[in-house]
């Protein structure tokens, strides 16, 4: 039965209509807001329970990570080769950033940090009296 | 204690499992009509998915029982998992993106499923000699009978499709 499925879902993968069009694989250049969590959480090896509880300490509890998101985050950044496994203890993995990761990480940095520069330039304008007399 | 019902939607029936939990009644067990519950006054979050296209399922597994999750049952198709704690403590899936991948596997394999059916029903008429056995009344039933059920499965399948297609559009 679950050869079955996966004969079935090799085809399917090819078909738009069952499998609703490009949206299975979306591989966007700006990261996800959990996934630069995790990378940079990895900055230090862990393990995945321990970025869970890291990322929400350091957010008091903003981003929470359920563990299915955590687990497919994992796998993509493993694929991706940002990521990779530094010790396996028994079934409990130890995963730890990359030099490409690294990378990554410093490359979403500049961009967050342009980001905010806009966001301080472009509010700065705005007083409180500006935003009353804006069209509703 | 045992009990039967028939559930549809995965959704109506993790609210119900939660529920039956708030009141003492864990669930240790389930089969499509079947449900094992025990009684325990610890209260715990239930959750479920569909692990049909789950590749690793053991590590996947063990990766949530390292995060301190129960795998409290799972079949070829559905697990069920719980931790203690209010519904908010635990959640499988947390934002957009991989809550919309897993609405979409979920529908492949409802559509994958709708494919199965449908050419086991068409697949009724490669038997030979299938339009003159079905004047003898015997076979005639059972395939009556066959076909009411497929029928049944199909519309229960289009159901289930709308819900998921209407949640991913929610999103």
């Amino acid at each position: 039965m679950g050869l079955f499925f996966h004969a079935l879902q090799l085809i399917s993968n090819h078909v738009s209509f069952i499998s609703g069009g490009d949206t299975l694989r979306n591989d966007t250049s700006v990261l996800t807001e959990s996934t630069y969590y995790v990378l940079l959480s990895l900055t230090t090896p862990k393990h995945g329970y321990a970025m869970m509880q890291q990322i929400e300490q350091l957010t008091d509890g903003r981003v929470r990570m359920g563990p299915g998101t955590m687990y497919g985050v994992l796998k993509n950044l493993l694929e991706k080769g940002w990521i990779k496994i530094v010790e396996e203890a028994g079934r409990q993995k130890i995963y730890g950033l990359t030099k490409s990761g690294y990378e990554v990480c410093l490359a979403e940095r500049a961009r967050l940090s342009q980001v905010l520069q806009h966001a301080n330039d472009l509010l700065k304008g705005a007083t409180d009296e500006k935003i009353q007399t804006l069209p509703k | 204690m045992k009990k039967f019902k028939l559930y549809l939607n995965d959704e109506t029936e993790e609210r119900w499992v939660n529920e039956m939990s708030r009141k003492g009644w864990q669930l240790t067990k389930f089969s499509p009509f079947v449900y094992t519950f025990e009684r325990e006054d610890t209260v715990y979050t239930y959750r479920n998915e569909m692990i049909t296209q789950r590749p690793n399922r053991s590590e996947y597994f063990a990766f949530l029982e390292e995060t301190g999750v129960e795998i409290v049952h799972a079949n070829p198709f559905w697990a069920y998992y719980r931790k203690a704690g209010t519904e908010e403590s635990f959640e499988l899936f947390t934002d957009t993106s991989s809550t919309k991948r897993y609405l979409e596997k979920k529908l492949q394999t409802y559509w994958i499923t709708l494919l199965f059916l449908l050419i086991s029903m068409l697949s009724l008429f490669l038997i030979p000699n299938i339009v003159q056995e079905m004047t003898h009344p015997v076979t005639a039933s059972v395939m009556i009978g066959f076909a009411v059920l497929e029928v049944l499965l199909i519309v229960a399948i289009f159901s289930i499709i709308y819900r998921t297609k209407k949640h991913l559009r929610s999103l």
